[in-house]
């Protein structure tokens, strides 16, 4: 199914050089969507997500079959960070905009990042965006210094743990279709301090009891 | 080994850089790198309404402890540990300043969005070659952005240094992307790192 969807992507002429623009402008619609606080909005704005989860895998795909350039990687790579930041944005915009959200999970009680808090759904915002942030720094940080133990492409439940990008969209776009931005951005910081904690606990074991081949 | 790419992800600014050539590259990352976090923390805690705010002195306090360890080969077993802490000391710098002080939210998020557009490409590029150093250099290096801001917060005028810092960030990525974009013409086919990608 994906080989095939890739193929004719390929045969529709498209490159990464196009759909990464192609995706970003998808995650700019589905920002302005979700900036609009009301159900029909966020539904909309989780199918474009969908959308861009599903462009990433062409993407990643034409790459692999060797239409990619060395400045086209890492123009996509580029982008699908913005397009985050972005997404993020846009959900922030429609929670601060929008109705006061009810009382939601541990934000809620009178905590820096209540709702109606000083820093707000926003301060949840920046930390979705920063724990992934961290959790790459660790990652390449380590495999700077111990290129030979650094752990390969997460699979199963490593996948699960770490949550990398397409997975991350796609419970944006699921939360966001069936809840609120606070659910969103309470789901994504409790998984990512569970990720970047993850991420860490293992470069920490790796450096303190390498395993030698 | 390769303690030449930790000390680039570690984005040292001019100033963290001239305390490392003074130290001679003598002083291990880690220690200075935990006490800077600590002492941070501390200082935000200790913020209870006064003026001139602690936090506001933080930055110096930062610059001090980790960037006399810049010139260090971060050859040590756990000196991988250096960058992720200064990342973490300049978001959560960033961040909770702002926050507190009643910056506008959407403009720390910007802020926020850029630096973490900023550290990306800082361990892209160097993975792909040394080319191009310049522009993380024009970053000015994270001591250099929270002395900005400090600055700010000590004339009064801390929105004011986030938008421009924020300004700052955003023309030179989005002149770096229009000029990127405008180069883009046919290269080398490469082997895509599908984690690089996906994480």
């Amino acid at each position: 199914m994906e080989q095939q969807t890739v193929r004719r992507a390929a045969r529709w002429g498209l490159t990464p050089g196009t759909t990464a623009p192609i995706s970003l402008g998808l995650a700019v619609l589905a920002a302005v969507w979700f900036s609009d606080a009301a159900r029909t909005g966020a539904v909309a704005g989780a199918l474009l997500l969908a959308a861009t989860v599903v462009l990433a895998r062409v993407d990643v795909g034409l790459a692999r079959a060797g239409a990619a350039t060395r400045r086209q990687v890492w123009r996509s790579a580029l982008l699908r960070r913005a397009e985050e930041a972005i997404v993020y944005a846009g959900l922030a915009a429609g929670a601060a905009a929008g109705p006061a959200a009810g009382g939601a999970g541990p934000f809620a009680p009178g905590g820096p990042f209540a709702p109606g808090g000083p820093a707000g759904v926003w301060g949840m915002a920046a930390l979705a965006l920063v724990l992934p942030a961290l959790g790459r720094t660790i990652a390449a940080s380590f495999a700077a210094r111990h290129p030979a133990a650094a752990p390969g492409r997460p699979a199963g439940f490593g996948r699960i743990i770490t949550l990398p990008r397409p997975e991350r969209f796609a419970l944006v776009s699921v939360t966001a279709a069936l809840g609120d931005p606070v659910l969103v951005f309470t789901v994504l910081t409790a998984w990512g301090g569970v990720a970047v904690a993850a991420v860490l606990a293992g470069c920490l074991l790796r450096s303190l009891w390498p395993v030698t081949p | 080994m390769n303690g030449g790419i930790l000390r680039v992800y570690r984005d040292d600014g001019p100033l963290a850089r001239a305390l490392g050539v003074l130290a001679r590259g003598g002083l291990p990352p880690v220690p200075g790198a935990v006490g800077a976090a600590v002492l941070t923390t501390v200082l935000f805690a200790a913020d209870e309404g006064g003026n001139p705010a602690p936090a506001l002195f933080a930055p110096v306090i930062a610059v001090l402890l980790i960037g006399p360890a810049s010139a260090h080969p971060h050859t040590g077993r756990l000196d991988w540990t250096a960058p992720p802490m200064i990342r973490a000391i300049e978001y959560g710098y960033l961040t909770v300043l702002g926050f507190a002080h009643a910056v506008a939210a959407p403009l720390v998020f910007a802020l926020v969005a850029l630096l973490a557009l900023h550290h990306h490409d800082t361990v892209h590029r160097t993975r792909r070659g040394p080319r191009r150093q310049r522009l993380l250099r024009a970053g000015l290096g994270w001591e250099g952005r929270m002395l900005i801001v400090a600055c700010g917060g000590l004339s009064g005028s801390l929105p004011f240094a986030y938008a421009a810092l924020a300004a700052y960030l955003g023309v030179l990525f989005g002149g770096e992307g229009v000029a990127a974009w405008a180069r883009a013409g046919p290269g080398g086919r490469v082997q895509v790192d599908l984690k690089e990608e996906e994480a």
